[in-house]
Protein backbone atom coordinates (compact mmCIF):
# COMPACT_ATOMS: atom_id res chain seq x y z
CA UNK A 1 0.00 0.00 0.00
CA UNK A 2 1.41 3.22 -0.65
CA UNK A 3 -0.22 6.60 0.79
CA UNK A 4 -1.12 10.02 -1.18
CA UNK A 5 -1.70 13.56 -0.32
CA UNK A 6 -5.22 14.42 -1.90
CA UNK A 7 -4.80 17.85 -1.12
CA UNK A 8 -1.63 19.99 -3.55
CA UNK A 9 -0.92 22.20 -0.25
CA UNK A 10 -2.13 21.02 2.57
CA UNK A 11 -1.41 17.47 5.14
CA UNK A 12 -4.90 16.80 6.15
CA UNK A 13 -6.69 14.85 4.07
CA UNK A 14 -4.58 11.15 3.13
CA UNK A 15 -5.88 8.03 0.77
CA UNK A 16 -3.77 4.76 0.14
CA UNK A 17 -3.13 3.49 -3.99
CA UNK A 18 -4.26 0.16 -4.33
CA UNK A 19 -2.69 -2.05 -6.54
CA UNK A 20 -6.00 -3.22 -8.31
CA UNK A 21 -6.55 0.52 -9.04
CA UNK A 22 -3.61 0.86 -11.78
CA UNK A 23 -1.72 4.16 -10.28
CA UNK A 24 -5.04 5.78 -9.34
CA UNK A 25 -5.47 6.61 -5.53
CA UNK A 26 -8.57 5.53 -4.10
CA UNK A 27 -10.41 8.62 -4.01
CA UNK A 28 -10.02 9.69 -7.55
CA UNK A 29 -11.41 6.04 -8.11
CA UNK A 30 -14.12 6.66 -5.78
CA UNK A 31 -15.21 9.92 -7.54
CA UNK A 32 -14.85 8.91 -11.12
CA UNK A 33 -17.08 6.00 -10.29
CA UNK A 34 -19.56 8.11 -8.09
CA UNK A 35 -19.59 10.40 -11.15
CA UNK A 36 -19.95 7.56 -13.88
CA UNK A 37 -23.38 6.99 -15.50
CA UNK A 38 -23.07 3.13 -16.63
CA UNK A 39 -21.14 2.09 -13.09
CA UNK A 40 -24.49 3.98 -10.91
CA UNK A 41 -27.25 2.21 -13.64
CA UNK A 42 -25.28 -1.02 -13.30
CA UNK A 43 -24.49 -0.81 -9.08
CA UNK A 44 -28.39 -0.21 -9.05
CA UNK A 45 -30.06 -2.23 -11.21
CA UNK A 46 -28.04 -4.98 -9.07
CA UNK A 47 -28.81 -3.51 -5.76
CA UNK A 48 -32.48 -2.72 -6.97
CA UNK A 49 -34.18 -4.29 -4.10
CA UNK A 50 -32.49 -1.93 -1.58
CA UNK A 51 -33.87 1.37 -2.87
CA UNK A 52 -37.36 -0.97 -1.78
CA UNK A 53 -37.25 -0.37 1.93
CA UNK A 54 -38.13 1.98 3.62
CA UNK A 55 -35.34 4.59 3.83
CA UNK A 56 -35.87 5.22 -0.30
CA UNK A 57 -39.58 5.93 -0.37
CA UNK A 58 -39.44 3.59 -3.36
CA UNK A 59 -37.13 6.26 -5.84
CA UNK A 60 -35.88 4.77 -9.33
CA UNK A 61 -32.82 4.37 -10.46
CA UNK A 62 -33.08 6.83 -12.49
CA UNK A 63 -33.32 9.39 -9.82
CA UNK A 64 -30.71 7.17 -7.39
CA UNK A 65 -28.28 7.79 -9.78
CA UNK A 66 -29.06 11.60 -9.99
CA UNK A 67 -28.66 11.21 -6.29
CA UNK A 68 -24.79 9.92 -6.32
CA UNK A 69 -23.82 12.51 -8.81
CA UNK A 70 -25.39 15.14 -7.21
CA UNK A 71 -23.55 14.17 -3.63
CA UNK A 72 -20.55 13.38 -5.29
CA UNK A 73 -20.48 16.99 -6.95
CA UNK A 74 -21.57 18.55 -3.80
CA UNK A 75 -18.18 16.63 -1.94
CA UNK A 76 -15.61 17.38 -4.94
CA UNK A 77 -16.77 21.27 -4.94
CA UNK A 78 -16.16 21.51 -0.91
CA UNK A 79 -12.91 20.28 -1.48
CA UNK A 80 -11.72 22.26 -4.76
CA UNK A 81 -12.82 25.08 -2.00
CA UNK A 82 -10.79 24.56 0.32
CA UNK A 83 -7.89 23.22 -1.77
CA UNK A 84 -7.93 27.29 -3.43
CA UNK A 85 -9.35 28.87 -0.20
CA UNK A 86 -12.24 29.89 -2.40
CA UNK A 87 -14.75 32.29 -0.58
CA UNK A 88 -16.13 30.88 2.45
CA UNK A 89 -13.95 27.92 2.83
CA UNK A 90 -10.59 29.86 4.10
CA UNK A 91 -10.79 28.93 7.63
CA UNK A 92 -12.50 25.95 6.84
CA UNK A 93 -10.76 22.40 8.18
CA UNK A 94 -11.53 18.96 6.11
CA UNK A 95 -12.84 17.71 9.31
CA UNK A 96 -15.21 20.25 9.25
CA UNK A 97 -16.60 18.83 5.65
CA UNK A 98 -17.03 15.12 7.11
CA UNK A 99 -18.90 14.28 10.18
CA UNK A 100 -18.47 10.79 11.98
CA UNK A 101 -21.30 8.95 10.91
CA UNK A 102 -20.75 5.78 12.52
CA UNK A 103 -17.35 3.87 13.56
CA UNK A 104 -14.92 5.23 10.74
CA UNK A 105 -17.88 6.35 8.53
CA UNK A 106 -17.85 9.90 7.70
CA UNK A 107 -20.64 11.46 5.36
CA UNK A 108 -20.59 14.86 3.93
CA UNK A 109 -21.69 17.60 6.54
CA UNK A 110 -23.93 20.59 6.06
CA UNK A 111 -25.56 19.22 2.51
CA UNK A 112 -26.95 22.35 1.60
CA UNK A 113 -30.87 22.56 -0.15
CA UNK A 114 -29.29 22.18 -3.62
CA UNK A 115 -28.47 18.54 -3.32
CA UNK A 116 -31.38 17.54 -3.30
CA UNK A 117 -33.24 16.69 -6.81
CA UNK A 118 -36.40 17.85 -7.82
CA UNK A 119 -37.01 19.71 -4.57
CA UNK A 120 -39.11 16.47 -3.28
CA UNK A 121 -36.35 14.58 -1.64
CA UNK A 122 -34.86 16.42 1.40
CA UNK A 123 -36.39 13.70 3.82
CA UNK A 124 -34.29 11.15 1.84
CA UNK A 125 -30.79 10.01 3.94
CA UNK A 126 -27.27 10.25 1.96
CA UNK A 127 -26.15 7.72 -0.35
CA UNK A 128 -22.18 8.31 0.16
CA UNK A 129 -19.97 6.73 2.69
CA UNK A 130 -16.33 7.47 3.28
CA UNK A 131 -14.88 5.06 5.56
CA UNK A 132 -11.20 6.04 7.11
CA UNK A 133 -9.92 7.07 10.58
CA UNK A 134 -9.21 10.29 11.94
CA UNK A 135 -5.73 11.44 13.22
CA UNK A 136 -6.26 13.55 16.48
CA UNK A 137 -4.84 16.40 14.84
CA UNK A 138 -7.69 16.44 12.67
CA UNK A 139 -6.13 14.69 9.91
CA UNK A 140 -8.60 12.29 8.15
CA UNK A 141 -6.62 9.12 5.97
CA UNK A 142 -9.64 7.61 4.57
CA UNK A 143 -9.06 3.41 3.24
CA UNK A 144 -12.15 3.68 0.91
CA UNK A 145 -15.90 4.47 0.29
CA UNK A 146 -19.06 2.81 -1.41
CA UNK A 147 -22.34 3.56 -2.16
CA UNK A 148 -24.58 2.48 1.70
CA UNK A 149 -28.40 1.98 0.89
CA UNK A 150 -29.02 -0.88 2.93
CA UNK A 151 -30.24 -0.35 6.37
CA UNK A 152 -28.90 -1.90 9.70
CA UNK A 153 -26.51 -3.96 9.84
CA UNK A 154 -26.72 -5.52 6.35
CA UNK A 155 -23.85 -5.96 4.79
CA UNK A 156 -23.40 -5.90 0.89
CA UNK A 157 -20.32 -7.65 -0.81
CA UNK A 158 -18.99 -4.01 -2.19
CA UNK A 159 -18.93 -3.40 1.78
CA UNK A 160 -17.39 -6.03 2.76
CA UNK A 161 -14.34 -5.08 0.52
CA UNK A 162 -14.32 -1.99 2.48
CA UNK A 163 -14.20 -3.52 5.87
CA UNK A 164 -11.38 -5.28 4.57
CA UNK A 165 -9.54 -2.00 3.50
CA UNK A 166 -10.35 -0.08 6.61
CA UNK A 167 -8.17 -3.17 8.70
CA UNK A 168 -5.53 -2.71 6.10
CA UNK A 169 -5.23 0.71 6.66
CA UNK A 170 -4.66 0.21 10.45
CA UNK A 171 -2.41 -2.25 9.63
CA UNK A 172 -0.35 0.36 7.95
CA UNK A 173 -0.80 2.79 9.87
CA UNK A 174 0.35 0.85 12.67
CA UNK A 175 3.17 -0.92 11.06
CA UNK A 176 4.89 3.15 10.43
CA UNK A 177 4.18 3.97 13.93
CA UNK A 178 1.21 5.88 13.33
CA UNK A 179 -1.12 5.21 16.17
CA UNK A 180 -2.63 8.76 17.47
CA UNK A 181 -5.78 7.62 15.65
CA UNK A 182 -9.06 9.04 17.01
CA UNK A 183 -11.24 6.37 17.18
CA UNK A 184 -9.13 3.69 19.08
CA UNK A 185 -8.53 6.33 21.97
CA UNK B 1 4.49 13.90 14.56
CA UNK B 2 2.33 11.42 12.29
CA UNK B 3 1.94 14.09 9.53
CA UNK B 4 5.68 13.81 9.49
CA UNK B 5 5.58 10.19 8.96
CA UNK B 6 2.70 10.38 6.32
CA UNK B 7 4.74 12.81 4.27
CA UNK B 8 7.87 11.15 4.35
CA UNK B 9 5.92 7.93 3.61
CA UNK B 10 4.11 9.89 0.29
CA UNK B 11 7.82 10.65 -0.44
CA UNK B 12 9.13 7.19 -0.94
CA UNK B 13 7.13 7.24 -3.91
CA UNK B 14 6.17 9.72 -6.90
CA UNK B 15 2.21 9.43 -6.95
CA UNK B 16 -0.22 12.17 -7.04
CA UNK B 17 -3.77 11.92 -6.28
CA UNK B 18 -5.65 13.21 -9.55
CA UNK B 19 -9.16 13.75 -8.36
CA UNK B 20 -8.51 17.88 -8.62
CA UNK B 21 -7.93 17.71 -12.60
CA UNK B 22 -11.19 15.59 -12.65
CA UNK B 23 -12.69 17.39 -10.16
CA UNK B 24 -12.04 20.53 -12.11
CA UNK B 25 -13.15 19.59 -15.23
CA UNK B 26 -16.30 18.26 -14.10
CA UNK B 27 -17.01 21.25 -12.19
CA UNK B 28 -16.36 23.26 -15.75
CA UNK B 29 -18.28 21.19 -17.59
CA UNK B 30 -21.22 20.30 -15.15
CA UNK B 31 -23.93 21.17 -17.56
CA UNK B 32 -23.20 19.23 -20.44
CA UNK B 33 -22.38 16.31 -18.46
CA UNK B 34 -25.66 16.13 -16.66
CA UNK B 35 -27.16 16.16 -20.40
CA UNK B 36 -24.70 13.69 -21.44
CA UNK B 37 -25.94 11.57 -18.64
CA UNK B 38 -28.75 11.51 -19.37
CA UNK B 39 -28.75 10.43 -23.03
CA UNK B 40 -26.34 7.63 -21.63
CA UNK B 41 -29.06 6.65 -19.10
CA UNK B 42 -31.57 6.36 -22.08
CA UNK B 43 -29.11 4.12 -24.47
CA UNK B 44 -28.23 1.91 -21.68
CA UNK B 45 -31.86 1.05 -21.01
CA UNK B 46 -32.49 0.97 -24.56
CA UNK B 47 -29.94 -1.39 -25.05
CA UNK B 48 -30.89 -3.75 -22.92
CA UNK B 49 -34.73 -3.66 -23.69
CA UNK B 50 -33.59 -4.20 -27.33
CA UNK B 51 -32.24 -8.28 -27.36
CA UNK B 52 -31.08 -7.84 -30.96
CA UNK B 53 -29.01 -4.64 -29.78
CA UNK B 54 -25.50 -4.97 -27.92
CA UNK B 55 -22.75 -1.62 -27.82
CA UNK B 56 -20.78 -3.52 -30.25
CA UNK B 57 -23.38 -3.65 -32.46
CA UNK B 58 -24.44 -0.02 -32.15
CA UNK B 59 -20.88 0.83 -32.32
CA UNK B 60 -20.79 -0.92 -36.27
CA UNK B 61 -24.32 0.59 -37.10
CA UNK B 62 -22.85 3.95 -36.18
CA UNK B 63 -19.29 3.50 -37.50
CA UNK B 64 -17.85 4.59 -34.17
CA UNK B 65 -15.34 2.29 -32.01
CA UNK B 66 -16.13 0.76 -29.32
CA UNK B 67 -14.45 3.41 -27.47
CA UNK B 68 -16.11 6.37 -28.29
CA UNK B 69 -19.51 4.18 -27.45
CA UNK B 70 -17.78 3.15 -23.81
CA UNK B 71 -17.41 7.07 -23.39
CA UNK B 72 -20.74 7.50 -24.23
CA UNK B 73 -22.51 4.98 -21.94
CA UNK B 74 -20.22 6.92 -19.49
CA UNK B 75 -22.11 9.88 -19.83
CA UNK B 76 -19.00 11.86 -20.34
CA UNK B 77 -19.07 12.71 -24.03
CA UNK B 78 -19.96 16.12 -25.53
CA UNK B 79 -21.88 15.07 -28.38
CA UNK B 80 -23.21 16.88 -31.07
CA UNK B 81 -26.69 17.09 -32.34
CA UNK B 82 -25.45 15.10 -35.17
CA UNK B 83 -24.18 12.10 -32.78
CA UNK B 84 -27.83 12.33 -30.88
CA UNK B 85 -29.25 11.95 -33.97
CA UNK B 86 -27.81 9.21 -35.49
CA UNK B 87 -28.47 7.47 -31.72
CA UNK B 88 -32.09 8.21 -32.31
CA UNK B 89 -32.25 6.90 -35.70
CA UNK B 90 -30.68 3.91 -34.26
CA UNK B 91 -31.93 2.54 -31.05
CA UNK B 92 -35.70 4.38 -32.46
CA UNK B 93 -35.88 6.45 -29.50
CA UNK B 94 -35.78 10.15 -28.77
CA UNK B 95 -33.18 10.79 -26.86
CA UNK B 96 -33.81 14.68 -26.35
CA UNK B 97 -37.18 16.44 -25.80
CA UNK B 98 -38.00 20.24 -26.18
CA UNK B 99 -40.22 21.54 -23.13
CA UNK B 100 -43.42 23.66 -24.15
CA UNK B 101 -42.74 27.33 -24.39
CA UNK B 102 -45.08 30.48 -24.93
CA UNK B 103 -45.53 29.99 -28.39
CA UNK B 104 -46.51 26.54 -29.06
CA UNK B 105 -48.99 26.17 -26.17
CA UNK B 106 -52.87 26.48 -27.26
CA UNK B 107 -55.20 26.65 -24.76
CA UNK B 108 -57.63 24.19 -24.95
CA UNK B 109 -61.00 25.59 -24.32
CA UNK B 110 -62.97 22.26 -23.39
CA UNK B 111 -60.01 20.71 -21.27
CA UNK B 112 -59.33 23.85 -19.40
CA UNK B 113 -62.70 25.21 -19.30
CA UNK B 114 -62.28 28.77 -20.17
CA UNK B 115 -65.06 30.69 -21.00
CA UNK B 116 -65.64 31.69 -24.46
CA UNK B 117 -65.88 34.93 -23.81
CA UNK B 118 -62.34 35.08 -22.17
CA UNK B 119 -59.64 36.46 -24.08
CA UNK B 120 -55.61 35.80 -23.60
CA UNK B 121 -54.19 39.11 -22.72
CA UNK B 122 -50.79 38.18 -21.30
CA UNK B 123 -48.76 35.02 -20.82
CA UNK B 124 -45.94 34.60 -18.14
CA UNK B 125 -44.20 30.71 -17.81
CA UNK B 126 -42.30 30.36 -14.80
CA UNK B 127 -40.53 27.10 -13.85
CA UNK B 128 -39.05 25.84 -10.40
CA UNK B 129 -37.58 22.60 -9.77
CA UNK B 130 -40.34 20.15 -10.43
CA UNK B 131 -42.90 21.75 -12.72
CA UNK B 132 -43.62 24.44 -15.48
CA UNK B 133 -45.84 27.33 -13.98
CA UNK B 134 -48.02 29.21 -16.80
CA UNK B 135 -50.03 31.99 -15.67
CA UNK B 136 -52.59 33.24 -18.16
CA UNK B 137 -53.96 36.93 -18.00
CA UNK B 138 -57.67 36.85 -19.06
CA UNK B 139 -59.62 39.80 -19.75
CA UNK B 140 -63.46 39.10 -19.20
CA UNK B 141 -64.74 41.28 -22.53
CA UNK B 142 -68.54 41.16 -21.42
CA UNK B 143 -67.99 41.20 -17.49
CA UNK B 144 -70.12 37.78 -17.03
CA UNK B 145 -67.55 36.16 -14.22
CA UNK B 146 -65.08 37.25 -12.05
CA UNK B 147 -62.59 35.07 -13.16
CA UNK B 148 -59.39 36.49 -14.10
CA UNK B 149 -56.84 34.45 -14.47
CA UNK B 150 -55.66 30.87 -14.85
CA UNK B 151 -52.69 28.75 -13.37
CA UNK B 152 -51.55 25.90 -15.49
CA UNK B 153 -49.02 23.26 -13.55
CA UNK B 154 -47.35 21.05 -15.71
CA UNK B 155 -45.80 17.70 -13.77
CA UNK B 156 -44.65 14.95 -15.84
CA UNK B 157 -47.62 14.27 -17.71
CA UNK B 158 -50.27 15.04 -15.32
CA UNK B 159 -51.58 19.15 -16.16
CA UNK B 160 -53.66 20.64 -13.18
CA UNK B 161 -55.61 23.88 -13.96
CA UNK B 162 -56.74 25.75 -11.32
CA UNK B 163 -58.88 28.90 -11.40
CA UNK B 164 -58.01 32.35 -9.39
CA UNK B 165 -61.27 34.19 -8.67
CA UNK B 166 -60.34 38.16 -8.40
Amino acid sequence: MEIVRIFDKKDTFWCPCYPEDKGDDIFTVLLTQWTDTQYLMNFFKDNQKDLQNKYWHGINIDTAVELVMAEAYYLQEKLICIEYAEPGCINVKISDIFKPYKKHQYVINQIDEDYFVKGKLDSLPQMLRLYGVELSDGTIIISGGAIKITGGGLIRTHLKVEKERLYKLFDYLSVNNITNIEALK
Amino acid sequence: MSKDKLIELSNQHNKKSNWLKDALYRRSNKKWLNYSSQIARRILAKIEDDENQTQAELARTLNVSAQQISKIIKGQENLTLETIAKFSEALQIELITFPDYKYNIEINKNTWAIPTYFKVVSLIAQKDNFAEKYYYELEDENNKSDLNFFVIKKSGVTTETKAAIA
